[in-house]
C-alpha cells in the first residue's frame, strides 16, 4: 500500500472500526445467541469507543486534505463524528435495556444502530454527491428498518411505513437534483460545484432557472432529513411509534448528520464565491422564513400533545427551526457573521444533542418502570422516582433555554448570530417562542411533580449492571446539561472546528 | 426547438395508426362465434384453475430478495473486474474484492444460519419461526 | 396533464441551454435527433413527472413506491445522458449504477415493511394506516 492511501486509510479509521463492529456483532450472534446480548453489545460499544478514540488521532487525510477525495477530513466533520459517536454508544447502552423489544430481537438491533451511526458519519464528512447520497442512504435505510423495531406494535410498523414512503420520495427527488446539479455543474466534488458556480457568477452569468430547480429538489432530501417545515410530516408519526432508543437515534443522530450535510453543502456551493448574487440572498431569505415557520410551528403544535414521545417529536421539529437560524445567518450574513451564524449552530447542535437523549431516556426509564407514555400516566411520578424525573426537569430547562443550563447559552448564541447576521425579527421569532415552549415542556414537569397522588408506586424496577449503567448515562448527561462551565468547553469546541 | 420534434409526433401518430387500423379492420370483418371453450386463456391443454390474480407465497419474496443482493453484487464486481489489470498493487486490489464478497458472503450466512433460507419455514402471529 | 409536462419542460429548457454552453459544443446543434441532450432530458422529465404523479395519486404503498423507482430511473437517466453528452468523466456512470444499487436495497427494505404492514392492518392502503396522528 502507498503511503498516500495509508493516509487516507488512516483519516476513515473510526468508520473502519465501525465496520469492523458491525461484522464483529453480526458473526458474534450467530455463535452466542440471544443469551449473549450484553456480549454481542459490549462488542459494540467498545467499536464506538474505539472509533472515538481514533477520531481524536488528529488524521490529516491524504495530499489533497480528504480522504480518497470523497470525504473531508476537517474540524466540522470530526465535530459531527465525535457527537454522532457518542450518540450511538448511547443509544445501543439504552437499547440494551428498553422492555418494549424482545430479547431475541436485540441482537440483530446493535448492527443495525451501528450501521445508522457508520451512515451518519461518513454523510457528514461526505465531500462528494456519490458519498453523500450513498451515506444518507445508508443511515435512511438502516432508520427505516430500525423505526419498525417492534414486531408486536402495530405503531412500530405503522411509523416504519411512514418513514419509509416520506424517505424514499424525499431521497429519490434529492438524488433527481444531484442529476442536474451534475449536469449544470459538471462535478460531482461539492467544493468544485462551488467554484464553478462563482465563477458563472464573476462572469455575469448568474445561475439559472436550472440551478434554482436543481437546489430546491437537493434541499427537499436535506430538509426531509433534517424535519424543517414542509417536509416535517413525518417526524411526530415516527417518534411516537418507533421504539424509545430508535427515536432518540433519530432526534440526535439523524438530525446531527442532516444539519452537519446540510452547512457543509450551502458553505461549499454557495458560500465559494466572494460577491453574493442573486440566487443566494432570496435561498437566504427562503431559509431564514422556513426556520421561523418551522419553529413556531413545532412549537404551538407541541402545545396539544398528551403523548410525551410524539411532544418531544414536535419539539425536535421547534429544534431544527433553532438550527436552521444558523444555516440562514450563513447565507445572509457576511464572511464574519457566516463563521459566527456556523459556530452557534455546531454549539446548539451539541446542547441540544445532551438534552434530547436524556429526555428521551428519562422518557424511557418511565416507560420501561410504570408503563408511563402520556403526560396523564406522568402524573405524581416523582414521589416514585425522583432522581430521574429531575434529571428530566434539568433537560426539560435545557431544552426551553433557560439559566442554569447549557441550552440557555446556546439559545443566546444562536440569537446574538441571527442579530448580528442582520435577521433580528428571527431573533425575536425565536424568542417569543421560547416563550411558547416553556409551556408545554413545564407541562411535563408539572405533571411528574405537582399532579396527582404523592403516593409511591414501585412499578417494575430493574435489575443487574446492565441497566444501572445506562441509567448513569442519564446522570451524567444531566450533569452535563447543568454543569455551567460545561458550556465553555463546548464553546471553545464548536470554534476550534472549521470547515 | 419544438419543430426537432416533429418526428417524434410522426412516429407516434404512425405508431398508434398501425395499432389501430388492424385491430379495427377486423372488428369490422371478422365472423362472431365465441363459445365458452373458445374464449379460455389456454384453448389446448390444462383447464385453468382459479384466478390468475392470486397472493403469492411470501416465501418466494424472501428467495428473490436474497437474489437481488447477488444481482447487485455482480454489477459491482464488473469494474472491479474491469480495471483489475491495470492496478498498480494487485494483491491491494484482490484484498479489496474479496472483501466486499466476505461482506455481501456473509449476509448469506445469517440468512442461512437463521433459517431463512429454509421452504419449510412459516410466519405465525403467535410464535415467530415454527420448524418443522 | 399537457399543462404539467409543459410547465416541466420549461425548466428543463433552460438547463438545456446552460448545459450547451457548458460543454460548448458546436455540433450538439446540428446531431441527429437521438444524438442531442434535450431528447434524453425530456423524456427523464416526463419520467420525473409521471413519477410524482403516481405518488400523488395513488394510495397503495407499492405504487408510491414505485412511483419513487420512477424519479430514479429519470435521475439515472439524466446522469447517463449528462455523461455520454458533457465532457465530465465517468462520474455519472458511477453514480447511475450507484443508484441501480441503492434502488434495489431500498426495495428490499420496502418490501419487509410493506409486508410487515399488510401482516398488521390487512391491507397496504397508506389511508388506513393511521394508527397514529393528532
Amino acid at each position: 500500500m502507498s503511503p498516500e492511501l495509508l493516509a487516507d486509510f488512516a483519516a476513515i479509521a473510526p468508520e473502519m472500526w465501525l465496520v469492523g463492529a458491525i461484522l464483529a456483532t453480526v458473526i458474534a450472534d450467530l455463535f452466542v445467541g440471544q443469551r449473549g446480548r450484553y456480549f454481542v453489545g459490549a462488542l459494540a460499544l467498545a467499536g464506538v469507543g474505539m472509533a472515538l478514540c481514533k477520531l481524536s488521532d488528529g488524521a490529516t487525510g491524504g495530499s489533497d486534505g480528504t480522504a480518497f477525495g470523497m470525504l473531508a477530513v476537517d474540524g466540522h466533520a470530526a465535530f459531527f463524528r465525535a457527537l454522532i459517536l457518542a450518540g450511538t454508544g448511547l443509544v445501543i447502552l439504552h437499547g440494551l435495556v428498553f422492555r418494549g423489544m424482545e430479547d431475541s430481537s436485540r441482537n440483530e438491533f446493535i448492527p443495525m444502530v451501528l450501521g445508522t451511526g457508520l451512515g451518519a458519519s461518513l454523510l457528514v464528512a461526505s465531500d462528494n454527491l456519490i458519498m453523500l447520497l450513498l451515506s444518507m442512504e445508508l443511515l435512511s435505510l438502516s432508520s427505516y428498518l430500525l423505526a419498525g423495531w417492534q414486531r408486536k406494535e402495530r405503531r412500530s410498523s405503522e411509523a416504519a411505513l411512514k418513514y419509509l414512503i416520506y424517505g424514499a420520495v424525499a431521497s429519490a427527488i434529492m438524488t433527481f437534483g444531484f442529476s442536474l446539479v451534475w449536469g449544470l455543474t459538471g462535478s460531482m466534488n461539492l467544493s468544485e460545484i462551488g467554484h464553478r458556480l462563482a465563477l458563472d457568477v464573476l462572469g455575469d452569468n448568474a445561475p439559472g432557472f436550472g440551478m434554482v430547480m436543481a437546489t430546491v429538489l437537493v434541499f427537499v432530501g436535506l430538509f426531509f432529513k433534517a424535519s424543517v417545515f414542509p417536509f416535517h410530516f413525518w417526524a411526530p408519526d415516527v417518534y411516537e411509534g418507533a421504539p424509545t432508543p430508535v427515536t432518540t437515534l433519530l432526534a440526535v443522530v439523524s438530525k446531527a448528520a442532516a444539519f452537519g450535510v446540510l452547512v457543509r453543502f450551502v458553505d461549499a456551493v454557495f458560500l465559494a464565491g466572494q460577491e453574493p448574487y442573486e440566487l443566494l440572498e432570496s435561498l437566504g431569505w427562503i431559509v431564514a422564513v422556513l426556520a421561523a415557520v418551522t419553529m413556531t410551528y413545532g412549537n404551538i403544535t407541541a402545545v396539544l400533545q398528551r403523548n410525551v414521545k410524539r411532544l418531544l417529536g414536535y419539539s425536535s421539529i421547534a429544534h431544527a427551526g433553532y438550527l436552521l437560524m444558523g444555516v440562514a445567518v450563513m447565507l445572509v450574513g457576511d464572511e464574519a457573521t457566516a463563521d459566527m451564524g456556523r459556530e452557534s449552530l455546531l454549539f446548539y447542535m451539541a446542547t441540544y444533542y445532551l438534552a434530547t437523549i436524556g429526555a428521551f431516556g428519562c422518557a424511557m426509564y418511565l416507560a420501561n418502570r410504570f408503563g408511563a407514555e402520556d403526560t396523564d400516566d406522568y402524573q405524581g411520578l416523582a414521589w416514585s422516582a425522583p432522581y430521574v424525573c429531575g434529571a428530566m426537569v434539568v433537560f426539560l430547562v435545557s431544552l426551553t433555554g433557560l439559566p442554569p443550563t447549557v441550552g440557555f447559552v446556546g439559545k443566546l448564541y444562536l440569537l446574538k448570530a441571527s442579530w448580528a447576521g442582520g435577521l433580528e425579527w428571527l431573533a425575536v421569532v425565536a424568542s417569543l417562542n421560547a416563550v411558547v415552549a416553556l409551556y408545554y415542556y413545564f407541562k411535563v414537569a408539572r405533571a411528574l411533580f405537582l399532579r396527582g397522588e404523592q403516593t409511591v408506586v414501585p412499578g417494575t424496577p430493574h435489575k443487574g449492571l446492565v441497566p444501572v449503567i445506562a441509567y448513569a448515562s442519564l446522570f451524567a448527561l444531566a450533569g452535563a446539561t447543568i454543569w455551567y462551565t460545561f458550556s465553555d468547553v463546548l464553546i471553545v469546541w464548536a470554534e476550534a472546528s472549521p470547515l | 426547438m419544438l419543430q426537432d420534434y416533429h418526428a417524434v409526433l410522426v412516429f407516434l401518430i404512425t405508431g398508434v395508426a398501425m395499432v389501430c387500423t388492424p385491430l379495427i379492420l377486423g372488428l369490422l370483418f371478422r365472423p362472431k362465434n365465441d363459445y365458452a371453450e373458445k374464449t379460455m386463456p389456454y384453448e389446448c391443454g390444462e383447464d385453468p384453475i382459479g384466478d390468475a390474480q392470486i397472493r403469492f407465497d411470501m416465501r418466494f419474496y424472501t428467495t428473490a430478495l436474497i437474489f437481488i443482493i447477488f444481482e447487485v453484487e455482480i454489477a459491482f464486481m464488473f469494474p472491479w473486474a474491469h480495471v483489475f489489470n491495470s492496478a498498480p498493487d494487485k494483491l491491494f486490489a484482490l484484498g479489496a474484492g474479496l472483501i466486499f464478497i466476505f461482506i455481501v458472503f456473509l449476509g448469506l450466512i445469517v440468512d442461512w444460519a437463521k433459517g431463512d433460507l429454509d421452504w419449510v419455514k412459516t410466519f405465525d402471529t403467535n410464535k415467530r419461526r415454527v420448524q418443522d | 396533464m399537457l399543462a404539467t409536462l409543459k410547465s416541466l419542460a420549461a425548466p428543463l429548457n433552460s438547463a438545456v441551454v446552460q448545459v450547451e454552453e457548458v460543454a460548448a459544443d458546436a455540433s450538439v446543434a446540428a446531431a441527429p435527433f437521438v444524438e442531442r441532450l434535450d431528447a434524453y432530458l425530456v423524456v427523464s422529465g416526463i419520467l420525473f413527472v409521471l413519477g410524482v404523479a403516481t405518488i400523488l395519486t395513488r394510495r397503495n404503498a407499492l405504487y408510491v413506491l414505485m412511483g419513487t423507482e420512477l424519479i430514479l430511473n429519470a435521475a439515472n437517466l439524466n446522469f447517463v445522458a449528462f455523461a455520454r453528452f458533457g465532457d465530465y468523466g465517468l462520474d455519472g456512470q458511477l453514480m447511475a449504477l450507484v443508484v441501480v444499487m441503492l434502488a434495489a436495497a431500498e426495495m428490499a427494505v420496502a418490501l419487509a415493511i410493506v409486508l410487515r404492514i399488510f401482516h398488521d392492518f390487512g391491507s397496504i392502503d397508506l389511508t388506513r394506516t393511521d394508527g397514529l396522528r393528532d
